[in-house]
Protein backbone atom coordinates (compact mmCIF):
# COMPACT_ATOMS: atom_id res chain seq x y z
CA UNK A 1 0.00 0.00 0.00
CA UNK A 2 1.44 3.39 -0.96
CA UNK A 3 1.36 6.38 1.35
CA UNK A 4 -1.28 8.05 -0.79
CA UNK A 5 -3.58 5.06 -0.42
CA UNK A 6 -2.97 4.90 3.32
CA UNK A 7 -3.88 8.54 3.82
CA UNK A 8 -7.10 7.97 1.85
CA UNK A 9 -8.18 5.64 4.68
CA UNK A 10 -9.88 8.63 6.44
CA UNK A 11 -13.46 8.60 7.80
CA UNK A 12 -15.15 6.66 4.98
CA UNK A 13 -14.14 2.99 4.60
CA UNK A 14 -13.98 1.95 0.96
CA UNK A 15 -16.30 -0.91 -0.10
CA UNK A 16 -13.32 -3.10 -0.91
CA UNK A 17 -11.83 -2.66 2.55
CA UNK A 18 -15.19 -3.30 4.23
CA UNK A 19 -15.63 -6.53 2.29
CA UNK A 20 -12.15 -7.76 3.32
CA UNK A 21 -12.76 -6.87 6.98
CA UNK A 22 -16.08 -8.72 7.00
CA UNK A 23 -14.46 -11.75 5.43
CA UNK A 24 -11.64 -11.80 8.02
CA UNK A 25 -14.15 -11.48 10.87
CA UNK A 26 -16.14 -14.41 9.48
CA UNK A 27 -12.99 -16.52 9.23
CA UNK A 28 -12.02 -15.77 12.81
CA UNK A 29 -15.48 -16.64 14.12
CA UNK A 30 -15.46 -19.89 12.15
CA UNK A 31 -12.09 -21.10 13.54
CA UNK A 32 -13.15 -20.26 17.11
CA UNK A 33 -16.33 -22.27 16.69
CA UNK A 34 -14.55 -25.26 15.16
CA UNK A 35 -11.99 -25.23 17.98
CA UNK A 36 -14.63 -25.12 20.72
CA UNK A 37 -16.84 -27.82 19.23
CA UNK A 38 -14.02 -30.26 18.49
CA UNK A 39 -12.58 -29.83 22.01
CA UNK A 40 -15.96 -30.51 23.60
CA UNK A 41 -16.57 -33.57 21.44
CA UNK A 42 -13.15 -35.13 22.07
CA UNK A 43 -13.14 -34.61 25.85
CA UNK A 44 -16.82 -35.55 26.10
CA UNK A 45 -16.26 -38.86 24.34
CA UNK A 46 -13.17 -39.68 26.44
CA UNK A 47 -15.03 -38.89 29.68
CA UNK A 48 -18.03 -40.96 28.64
CA UNK A 49 -15.85 -43.95 27.75
CA UNK A 50 -13.95 -43.78 31.04
CA UNK A 51 -16.97 -43.23 33.27
CA UNK A 52 -18.96 -46.01 31.59
CA UNK A 53 -16.15 -48.55 31.66
CA UNK A 54 -16.86 -51.64 33.80
CA UNK A 55 -13.98 -50.91 36.21
CA UNK A 56 -14.73 -47.20 36.72
CA UNK A 57 -16.37 -47.44 40.19
CA UNK A 58 -13.34 -49.26 41.58
CA UNK A 59 -10.88 -46.87 39.89
CA UNK A 60 -12.85 -43.89 41.19
CA UNK A 61 -12.60 -45.15 44.75
CA UNK A 62 -8.92 -46.13 44.61
CA UNK A 63 -7.53 -43.18 42.59
CA UNK A 64 -9.91 -40.30 43.28
CA UNK A 65 -10.75 -40.63 46.96
CA UNK A 66 -10.98 -37.21 48.57
CA UNK A 67 -10.57 -38.68 52.08
CA UNK A 68 -7.34 -40.43 51.15
CA UNK A 69 -6.14 -37.28 49.38
CA UNK A 70 -6.63 -35.23 52.55
CA UNK A 71 -5.07 -37.90 54.74
CA UNK A 72 -1.95 -38.43 52.63
CA UNK A 73 -1.32 -34.87 51.47
CA UNK A 74 0.55 -33.37 54.49
CA UNK A 75 3.10 -36.20 54.52
CA UNK A 76 3.63 -36.01 50.77
CA UNK A 77 3.94 -32.22 50.87
CA UNK A 78 6.64 -32.54 53.53
CA UNK A 79 8.38 -35.08 51.30
CA UNK A 80 8.12 -32.71 48.35
CA UNK A 81 10.22 -30.19 50.26
CA UNK A 82 12.96 -32.81 49.95
CA UNK A 83 12.46 -32.95 46.16
CA UNK A 84 12.93 -29.21 45.90
CA UNK A 85 16.03 -29.32 48.07
CA UNK A 86 17.53 -32.16 46.03
CA UNK A 87 16.66 -30.31 42.84
CA UNK A 88 18.31 -27.09 43.98
CA UNK A 89 21.50 -28.72 45.24
CA UNK A 90 21.84 -30.91 42.15
CA UNK A 91 21.15 -27.98 39.82
CA UNK A 92 23.98 -25.83 41.20
CA UNK A 93 26.51 -28.63 40.76
CA UNK A 94 25.17 -29.57 37.32
CA UNK A 95 25.56 -26.00 36.04
CA UNK A 96 29.17 -25.87 37.21
CA UNK A 97 30.29 -29.38 36.21
CA UNK A 98 28.57 -29.18 32.82
CA UNK A 99 30.15 -25.81 32.02
CA UNK A 100 33.61 -27.18 32.80
CA UNK A 101 33.02 -30.24 30.62
CA UNK A 102 31.72 -28.04 27.78
CA UNK A 103 34.69 -25.67 27.95
CA UNK A 104 37.14 -28.56 27.98
CA UNK A 105 35.44 -30.07 24.94
CA UNK A 106 35.41 -26.74 23.09
CA UNK A 107 39.08 -25.81 23.47
CA UNK A 108 41.75 -26.92 21.05
CA UNK A 109 44.78 -26.52 23.27
CA UNK A 110 46.98 -29.65 22.95
CA UNK A 111 47.83 -29.53 26.68
CA UNK A 112 44.21 -30.39 27.44
CA UNK A 113 44.05 -33.40 25.09
CA UNK A 114 43.82 -36.03 27.89
CA UNK A 115 41.12 -33.99 29.63
CA UNK A 116 39.30 -33.52 26.35
CA UNK A 117 39.31 -37.26 25.70
CA UNK A 118 38.05 -37.92 29.23
CA UNK A 119 35.28 -35.35 28.82
CA UNK A 120 34.18 -36.85 25.49
CA UNK A 121 34.19 -40.36 26.96
CA UNK A 122 32.21 -39.15 29.97
CA UNK A 123 29.52 -37.53 27.82
CA UNK A 124 29.22 -40.54 25.50
CA UNK A 125 29.14 -43.05 28.34
CA UNK A 126 26.70 -41.29 30.63
CA UNK A 127 24.27 -40.35 27.89
CA UNK A 128 24.11 -44.01 26.94
CA UNK A 129 23.24 -45.39 30.39
CA UNK A 130 19.65 -45.11 31.69
CA UNK A 131 19.61 -42.85 34.75
CA UNK A 132 17.82 -45.50 36.76
CA UNK A 133 20.62 -48.05 36.22
CA UNK A 134 23.27 -45.46 37.06
CA UNK A 135 21.32 -44.69 40.22
CA UNK A 136 21.38 -48.33 41.34
CA UNK A 137 25.07 -48.75 40.44
CA UNK A 138 26.17 -45.68 42.39
CA UNK A 139 23.53 -45.69 45.12
CA UNK A 140 24.01 -49.32 46.15
CA UNK A 141 27.48 -50.01 44.75
CA UNK A 142 29.64 -47.23 46.14
CA UNK A 143 28.35 -47.30 49.75
CA UNK A 144 28.86 -51.09 49.73
CA UNK A 145 32.59 -50.51 49.16
CA UNK A 146 32.71 -48.95 52.64
CA UNK A 147 35.55 -46.67 51.58
CA UNK A 148 37.10 -44.48 54.25
CA UNK A 149 36.08 -40.82 53.95
CA UNK A 150 33.48 -41.46 51.25
CA UNK A 151 29.96 -40.55 52.39
CA UNK A 152 27.61 -43.49 52.80
CA UNK A 153 24.38 -41.54 52.84
CA UNK A 154 22.07 -42.65 50.07
CA UNK A 155 20.83 -39.13 49.56
CA UNK A 156 24.42 -38.09 48.82
CA UNK A 157 24.78 -40.77 46.15
CA UNK A 158 21.33 -40.12 44.82
CA UNK A 159 22.14 -36.44 44.26
CA UNK A 160 25.54 -37.39 42.81
CA UNK A 161 23.82 -39.64 40.30
CA UNK A 162 21.60 -36.80 39.15
CA UNK A 163 24.61 -34.48 38.87
CA UNK A 164 26.67 -37.02 36.93
CA UNK A 165 23.81 -37.94 34.64
CA UNK A 166 22.44 -34.48 33.92
CA UNK A 167 25.85 -32.80 33.56
CA UNK A 168 26.47 -34.86 30.44
CA UNK A 169 23.31 -33.52 28.79
CA UNK A 170 23.72 -29.98 30.02
CA UNK A 171 27.36 -29.94 28.85
CA UNK A 172 26.13 -30.64 25.33
CA UNK A 173 23.64 -27.80 25.61
CA UNK A 174 26.41 -25.43 26.67
CA UNK A 175 28.66 -26.69 23.89
CA UNK A 176 25.99 -26.04 21.28
CA UNK A 177 25.76 -22.50 22.67
CA UNK A 178 29.53 -21.99 22.51
CA UNK A 179 29.65 -23.23 18.94
CA UNK A 180 26.75 -20.99 17.93
CA UNK A 181 28.82 -17.87 18.67
CA UNK A 182 30.29 -16.88 15.31
CA UNK A 183 34.06 -17.11 15.02
CA UNK A 184 34.20 -13.47 13.92
CA UNK A 185 33.52 -12.65 17.57
CA UNK A 186 36.64 -14.52 18.62
CA UNK A 187 38.58 -12.87 15.81
CA UNK A 188 37.48 -9.44 17.04
CA UNK A 189 38.45 -10.30 20.61
CA UNK A 190 41.83 -11.75 19.63
CA UNK A 191 42.57 -8.78 17.35
CA UNK A 192 42.26 -6.51 20.39
CA UNK A 193 44.96 -8.53 22.15
CA UNK A 194 42.73 -10.69 24.36
CA UNK A 195 44.18 -14.16 24.96
CA UNK A 196 42.14 -17.21 23.94
CA UNK A 197 41.11 -17.74 27.58
CA UNK A 198 40.07 -14.10 27.92
CA UNK A 199 38.11 -14.26 24.64
CA UNK A 200 36.26 -17.32 25.92
CA UNK A 201 35.56 -15.76 29.32
CA UNK A 202 34.50 -12.26 28.26
CA UNK A 203 33.18 -12.61 24.71
CA UNK A 204 32.10 -16.16 23.82
CA UNK A 205 30.71 -17.55 27.10
CA UNK A 206 28.44 -14.62 28.00
CA UNK A 207 26.77 -14.86 24.59
CA UNK A 208 26.65 -18.67 24.63
CA UNK A 209 25.05 -18.91 28.07
CA UNK A 210 22.40 -16.33 27.21
CA UNK A 211 21.43 -18.30 24.12
CA UNK A 212 21.04 -21.63 25.94
CA UNK A 213 18.96 -20.45 28.90
CA UNK A 214 15.67 -21.78 27.42
CA UNK A 215 17.01 -25.29 26.66
CA UNK A 216 18.68 -25.28 30.11
CA UNK A 217 15.33 -24.56 31.73
CA UNK A 218 13.87 -27.48 29.78
CA UNK A 219 16.45 -29.72 31.40
CA UNK A 220 15.54 -28.24 34.81
CA UNK A 221 11.94 -29.37 34.31
CA UNK A 222 13.15 -32.89 33.54
CA UNK A 223 15.51 -32.84 36.53
CA UNK A 224 12.74 -31.82 38.89
CA UNK A 225 10.65 -34.79 37.71
CA UNK A 226 13.59 -37.18 37.93
CA UNK A 227 14.13 -36.27 41.57
CA UNK A 228 11.30 -38.83 42.15
CA UNK A 229 13.73 -41.56 41.03
CA UNK A 230 15.46 -41.11 44.37
CA UNK A 231 12.54 -42.93 46.00
CA UNK A 232 14.15 -46.10 44.61
CA UNK A 233 17.09 -45.61 46.99
CA UNK A 234 14.72 -45.05 49.89
CA UNK A 235 15.10 -41.28 50.04
CA UNK A 236 12.00 -39.94 51.80
CA UNK A 237 10.77 -37.62 49.09
CA UNK A 238 7.22 -37.07 47.81
CA UNK A 239 6.90 -40.22 45.70
CA UNK A 240 8.41 -42.40 48.45
CA UNK A 241 5.95 -40.97 51.01
CA UNK A 242 3.11 -41.68 48.58
CA UNK A 243 4.32 -45.26 48.16
CA UNK A 244 4.33 -45.72 51.92
CA UNK A 245 0.78 -44.42 52.20
CA UNK A 246 -0.40 -46.65 49.35
CA UNK A 247 1.25 -49.69 50.95
CA UNK A 248 -0.72 -49.08 54.15
CA UNK A 249 -4.15 -48.34 52.62
CA UNK A 250 -4.19 -49.93 49.18
CA UNK A 251 -5.53 -46.63 47.92
CA UNK A 252 -3.66 -45.01 45.02
CA UNK A 253 -4.93 -41.44 45.50
CA UNK A 254 -1.62 -40.60 47.17
CA UNK A 255 0.17 -41.00 43.81
CA UNK A 256 -2.20 -38.47 42.31
CA UNK A 257 -1.42 -36.09 45.16
CA UNK A 258 2.31 -36.45 44.47
CA UNK A 259 1.79 -35.95 40.73
CA UNK A 260 -0.19 -32.79 41.45
CA UNK A 261 2.69 -31.33 43.47
CA UNK A 262 5.14 -32.00 40.63
CA UNK A 263 2.77 -30.34 38.18
CA UNK A 264 2.41 -27.25 40.34
CA UNK A 265 6.15 -26.87 40.18
CA UNK A 266 6.91 -27.88 36.57
CA UNK A 267 4.05 -26.25 34.63
CA UNK A 268 5.00 -22.66 35.53
CA UNK A 269 8.64 -23.49 34.76
CA UNK A 270 7.66 -24.90 31.37
CA UNK A 271 5.47 -21.86 30.60
CA UNK A 272 8.32 -19.55 31.62
CA UNK A 273 10.67 -21.43 29.28
CA UNK A 274 8.23 -21.01 26.38
CA UNK A 275 8.00 -17.32 27.17
CA UNK A 276 11.80 -16.94 27.10
CA UNK A 277 12.08 -18.84 23.81
CA UNK A 278 9.43 -16.61 22.25
CA UNK A 279 11.11 -13.46 23.50
CA UNK A 280 14.50 -14.61 22.26
CA UNK A 281 13.09 -15.40 18.82
CA UNK A 282 11.62 -11.92 18.59
CA UNK A 283 14.90 -10.33 19.62
CA UNK A 284 16.97 -12.38 17.20
CA UNK A 285 14.53 -11.49 14.44
CA UNK A 286 15.00 -7.80 15.10
CA UNK A 287 18.77 -7.74 15.11
CA UNK A 288 21.41 -8.76 12.64
CA UNK A 289 23.85 -9.75 15.37
CA UNK B 1 59.75 7.29 3.25
CA UNK B 2 61.49 7.14 6.62
CA UNK B 3 64.62 5.02 6.80
CA UNK B 4 63.22 2.53 9.35
CA UNK B 5 59.68 1.57 8.37
CA UNK B 6 57.10 0.82 11.05
CA UNK B 7 55.83 -2.19 9.16
CA UNK B 8 57.66 -4.31 6.68
CA UNK B 9 56.15 -7.30 4.96
CA UNK B 10 58.74 -9.43 3.16
CA UNK B 11 57.96 -12.19 0.72
CA UNK B 12 54.85 -13.46 2.49
CA UNK B 13 53.14 -16.63 1.26
CA UNK B 14 49.81 -17.89 2.47
CA UNK B 15 48.07 -21.02 1.28
CA UNK B 16 44.72 -22.56 2.15
CA UNK B 17 45.21 -26.17 1.09
CA UNK B 18 45.97 -26.11 -2.63
CA UNK B 19 44.87 -22.51 -2.99
CA UNK B 20 47.60 -19.88 -2.88
CA UNK B 21 46.08 -16.73 -1.44
CA UNK B 22 49.21 -14.64 -0.99
CA UNK B 23 52.19 -15.16 -3.28
CA UNK B 24 55.41 -13.41 -2.37
CA UNK B 25 53.75 -10.24 -1.07
CA UNK B 26 56.02 -7.47 0.14
CA UNK B 27 55.29 -3.96 1.30
CA UNK B 28 56.73 -1.32 3.53
CA UNK B 29 54.99 1.37 5.53
CA UNK B 30 56.55 4.25 7.44
CA UNK B 31 55.09 5.90 10.52
CA UNK B 32 52.24 8.33 9.67
CA UNK B 33 51.86 6.80 6.24
CA UNK B 34 48.55 5.67 4.81
CA UNK B 35 48.44 2.81 2.33
CA UNK B 36 45.39 1.87 0.31
CA UNK B 37 45.11 -1.70 -0.94
CA UNK B 38 42.88 -2.14 -3.99
CA UNK B 39 42.09 -4.95 -6.35
CA UNK B 40 39.33 -7.32 -7.44
CA UNK B 41 37.62 -9.49 -4.83
CA UNK B 42 39.46 -12.68 -4.07
CA UNK B 43 42.81 -11.02 -4.72
CA UNK B 44 43.98 -11.64 -1.14
CA UNK B 45 43.57 -8.12 0.28
CA UNK B 46 41.62 -9.17 3.37
CA UNK B 47 43.87 -12.16 3.96
CA UNK B 48 46.86 -9.83 3.84
CA UNK B 49 45.38 -7.74 6.67
CA UNK B 50 44.45 -10.82 8.70
CA UNK B 51 48.02 -12.08 8.30
CA UNK B 52 49.53 -8.77 9.39
CA UNK B 53 47.32 -8.90 12.50
CA UNK B 54 48.39 -12.54 13.02
CA UNK B 55 44.80 -13.76 12.86
CA UNK B 56 46.06 -16.08 10.12
CA UNK B 57 49.49 -17.70 10.38
CA UNK B 58 51.61 -17.18 7.26
CA UNK B 59 53.36 -20.05 5.47
CA UNK B 60 56.52 -18.23 4.51
CA UNK B 61 58.12 -14.80 4.71
CA UNK B 62 58.49 -12.19 7.43
CA UNK B 63 56.33 -9.49 8.98
CA UNK B 64 58.43 -6.92 10.81
CA UNK B 65 56.86 -4.44 13.22
CA UNK B 66 59.44 -1.91 14.42
CA UNK B 67 62.09 -4.27 13.11
CA UNK B 68 60.86 -7.28 15.10
CA UNK B 69 59.57 -10.32 13.21
CA UNK B 70 56.11 -10.75 14.75
CA UNK B 71 55.26 -13.60 12.39
CA UNK B 72 57.93 -15.75 14.00
CA UNK B 73 56.07 -18.75 15.46
CA UNK B 74 58.01 -18.24 18.71
CA UNK B 75 56.81 -14.65 19.03
CA UNK B 76 53.88 -14.08 21.39
CA UNK B 77 51.11 -13.07 19.00
CA UNK B 78 48.94 -11.34 21.63
CA UNK B 79 51.69 -8.78 22.20
CA UNK B 80 51.72 -7.79 18.54
CA UNK B 81 47.94 -7.68 18.23
CA UNK B 82 47.79 -5.16 21.06
CA UNK B 83 49.74 -2.73 18.87
CA UNK B 84 47.81 -3.40 15.66
CA UNK B 85 44.14 -2.46 15.52
CA UNK B 86 41.85 -3.96 12.90
CA UNK B 87 38.39 -2.88 11.79
CA UNK B 88 36.32 -5.54 10.06
CA UNK B 89 33.86 -5.28 7.22
CA UNK B 90 31.09 -6.68 9.44
CA UNK B 91 31.94 -4.49 12.50
CA UNK B 92 32.01 -7.49 14.88
CA UNK B 93 31.00 -5.50 17.93
CA UNK B 94 30.25 -7.61 21.01
CA UNK B 95 26.42 -7.74 21.04
CA UNK B 96 26.16 -8.53 24.76
CA UNK B 97 28.12 -5.45 25.82
CA UNK B 98 27.13 -1.78 25.78
CA UNK B 99 29.05 0.63 23.56
CA UNK B 100 31.13 1.73 26.54
CA UNK B 101 31.95 -1.85 27.59
CA UNK B 102 32.82 -2.77 24.00
CA UNK B 103 35.42 -0.02 24.06
CA UNK B 104 36.81 -0.58 27.57
CA UNK B 105 36.95 -4.40 27.57
CA UNK B 106 40.37 -4.79 25.96
CA UNK B 107 42.09 -1.90 27.80
CA UNK B 108 40.84 -3.30 31.11
CA UNK B 109 41.60 -6.97 30.49
CA UNK B 110 44.71 -6.71 28.32
CA UNK B 111 46.43 -3.50 29.40
CA UNK B 112 45.06 -3.82 32.98
CA UNK B 113 43.97 -0.20 32.87
CA UNK B 114 41.72 0.72 35.80
CA UNK B 115 38.02 0.81 34.99
CA UNK B 116 37.88 4.52 35.68
CA UNK B 117 40.80 5.36 33.44
CA UNK B 118 39.51 3.17 30.60
CA UNK B 119 36.16 4.90 30.89
CA UNK B 120 37.71 8.35 30.66
CA UNK B 121 39.62 7.38 27.51
CA UNK B 122 36.47 5.85 26.00
CA UNK B 123 34.38 8.91 26.84
CA UNK B 124 37.01 11.13 25.27
CA UNK B 125 36.94 9.10 22.03
CA UNK B 126 33.14 8.98 21.99
CA UNK B 127 33.00 12.77 22.37
CA UNK B 128 35.48 13.25 19.57
CA UNK B 129 33.53 11.11 17.12
CA UNK B 130 30.14 12.43 18.15
CA UNK B 131 28.84 9.23 19.73
CA UNK B 132 28.66 10.13 23.42
CA UNK B 133 24.85 9.86 23.43
CA UNK B 134 25.22 6.19 22.37
CA UNK B 135 27.53 5.33 25.28
CA UNK B 136 25.08 3.04 27.09
CA UNK B 137 23.29 1.62 24.04
CA UNK B 138 23.75 -1.93 22.84
CA UNK B 139 25.13 -2.51 19.32
CA UNK B 140 21.83 -3.76 17.87
CA UNK B 141 20.29 -0.35 18.63
CA UNK B 142 22.83 1.44 16.40
CA UNK B 143 22.89 2.04 12.67
CA UNK B 144 25.59 0.30 10.64
CA UNK B 145 27.56 3.53 10.37
CA UNK B 146 27.42 4.08 14.12
CA UNK B 147 28.43 0.47 14.77
CA UNK B 148 31.43 0.80 12.50
CA UNK B 149 32.46 4.06 14.17
CA UNK B 150 32.23 2.34 17.57
CA UNK B 151 34.35 -0.51 16.18
CA UNK B 152 36.98 2.04 15.10
CA UNK B 153 36.92 3.63 18.56
CA UNK B 154 37.21 0.19 20.16
CA UNK B 155 40.42 -0.41 18.20
CA UNK B 156 41.73 3.11 18.92
CA UNK B 157 41.21 2.66 22.67
CA UNK B 158 44.20 0.29 22.67
CA UNK B 159 46.37 3.16 21.30
CA UNK B 160 47.62 1.03 18.41
CA UNK B 161 50.71 1.95 16.43
CA UNK B 162 49.06 0.72 13.26
CA UNK B 163 45.44 0.51 12.15
CA UNK B 164 44.11 -1.91 9.55
CA UNK B 165 40.77 -1.35 7.83
CA UNK B 166 39.25 -4.33 6.01
CA UNK B 167 36.67 -2.91 3.58
CA UNK B 168 35.19 -0.83 6.41
CA UNK B 169 32.29 0.52 4.34
CA UNK B 170 31.37 -2.50 2.18
CA UNK B 171 28.62 -3.70 4.51
CA UNK B 172 27.04 -0.26 4.87
CA UNK B 173 24.03 1.30 3.20
CA UNK B 174 25.26 3.93 0.73
CA UNK B 175 24.06 6.88 2.82
CA UNK B 176 26.09 5.68 5.84
CA UNK B 177 29.41 5.30 4.01
CA UNK B 178 30.30 8.99 4.33
CA UNK B 179 30.32 9.18 8.13
CA UNK B 180 32.71 6.23 8.42
CA UNK B 181 35.08 7.50 5.71
CA UNK B 182 35.05 10.86 7.49
CA UNK B 183 36.36 9.24 10.67
CA UNK B 184 39.12 7.43 8.77
CA UNK B 185 40.09 10.67 7.03
CA UNK B 186 40.31 12.44 10.39
CA UNK B 187 42.64 9.72 11.66
CA UNK B 188 44.77 10.05 8.53
CA UNK B 189 45.19 13.80 8.98
CA UNK B 190 46.12 13.24 12.61
CA UNK B 191 49.00 11.06 11.48
CA UNK B 192 47.71 7.56 12.27
CA UNK B 193 49.60 4.91 10.34
CA UNK B 194 47.08 2.82 8.44
CA UNK B 195 46.43 0.26 5.76
CA UNK B 196 42.98 0.56 4.21
CA UNK B 197 41.47 -2.11 1.98
CA UNK B 198 38.68 -0.36 0.11
CA UNK B 199 36.69 -0.26 -3.07
CA UNK B 200 36.14 3.47 -2.56
CA UNK B 201 38.76 4.57 -5.08
CA UNK B 202 37.97 8.28 -4.69
CA UNK B 203 38.57 7.95 -0.98
CA UNK B 204 41.78 6.00 -1.59
CA UNK B 205 43.08 8.78 -3.85
CA UNK B 206 42.27 11.35 -1.22
CA UNK B 207 43.84 9.77 1.87
CA UNK B 208 46.51 7.37 0.66
CA UNK B 209 50.19 8.19 0.34
CA UNK B 210 50.69 4.96 -1.49
CA UNK B 211 48.46 2.51 -3.32
CA UNK B 212 49.03 -1.22 -3.59
CA UNK B 213 47.21 -2.98 -6.39
CA UNK B 214 46.75 -6.70 -5.85
CA UNK B 215 45.48 -9.46 -8.08
CA UNK B 216 45.42 -13.21 -7.53
CA UNK B 217 47.49 -12.96 -4.38
CA UNK B 218 50.28 -10.90 -5.93
CA UNK B 219 51.26 -7.27 -5.74
CA UNK B 220 50.77 -6.14 -9.33
CA UNK B 221 51.59 -2.51 -8.97
CA UNK B 222 52.52 -0.06 -6.25
CA UNK B 223 53.06 3.68 -6.20
CA UNK B 224 51.47 7.03 -5.40
CA UNK B 225 47.69 7.19 -5.97
CA UNK B 226 48.03 9.71 -8.78
CA UNK B 227 49.93 7.08 -10.70
CA UNK B 228 48.34 3.72 -9.76
CA UNK B 229 44.76 4.97 -9.69
CA UNK B 230 44.99 7.32 -12.68
CA UNK B 231 47.61 6.06 -15.06
CA UNK B 232 48.55 2.52 -14.05
CA UNK B 233 51.53 0.87 -15.69
CA UNK B 234 50.03 -2.60 -15.92
CA UNK B 235 47.27 -3.80 -18.20
CA UNK B 236 45.65 -5.67 -15.28
CA UNK B 237 45.27 -2.53 -13.16
CA UNK B 238 43.98 -0.54 -16.11
CA UNK B 239 41.26 -3.12 -16.77
CA UNK B 240 40.24 -3.12 -13.10
CA UNK B 241 40.02 0.66 -12.99
CA UNK B 242 37.85 0.88 -16.09
CA UNK B 243 35.52 -1.78 -14.65
CA UNK B 244 35.25 0.17 -11.39
CA UNK B 245 34.58 3.38 -13.34
CA UNK B 246 31.75 1.71 -15.25
CA UNK B 247 30.02 0.42 -12.13
CA UNK B 248 30.29 3.89 -10.61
Amino acid sequence: MTEAEASRRGPGISPGRARRLAYQRGQRRRSLLIGAVSTLVVFGVVTLVVVNSPGWPTVRDTFFSWEDFKASFPEILAGFGRNIRIFLIAEVFILIVALMVAIIRSTRSPVLTPLRLAATAYVDLIRGIPTIILLFLLGFGVPALRLQGVPNSQEFWAISTLVISYSAYVAEVYRAGIESVHESQTAAARSLGLSSTQSMRWVVLPQAVRRVIPPLLNDFVALQKDSALLALLGVQEAFRRAQIYVAGTFNFTAYLAAALLFLIFTIPLARFTDYLIRRQRERVGGSSL
Amino acid sequence: MSPAPLLEVRGVWKEFGDLTVLADVSLSLGTHEVMAVVGPSGSGKSTLLRCINLLEPIDDGEILLDGVDISDPEYEADRARRRIGIVFQSFNLFPHLSVLDNITLAPRKVLKTSGEEAQITAQHLLDRFDLSDKRDEYPDRLSGGQQQRVAIIRALAMSPALMLFDEPTSALDPELVGEVLEVIKTLATEGMTMIVVSHELGFAREVADEVLFMDEGRVVETGPPAQVLVDPATERARRFLSLMAESG
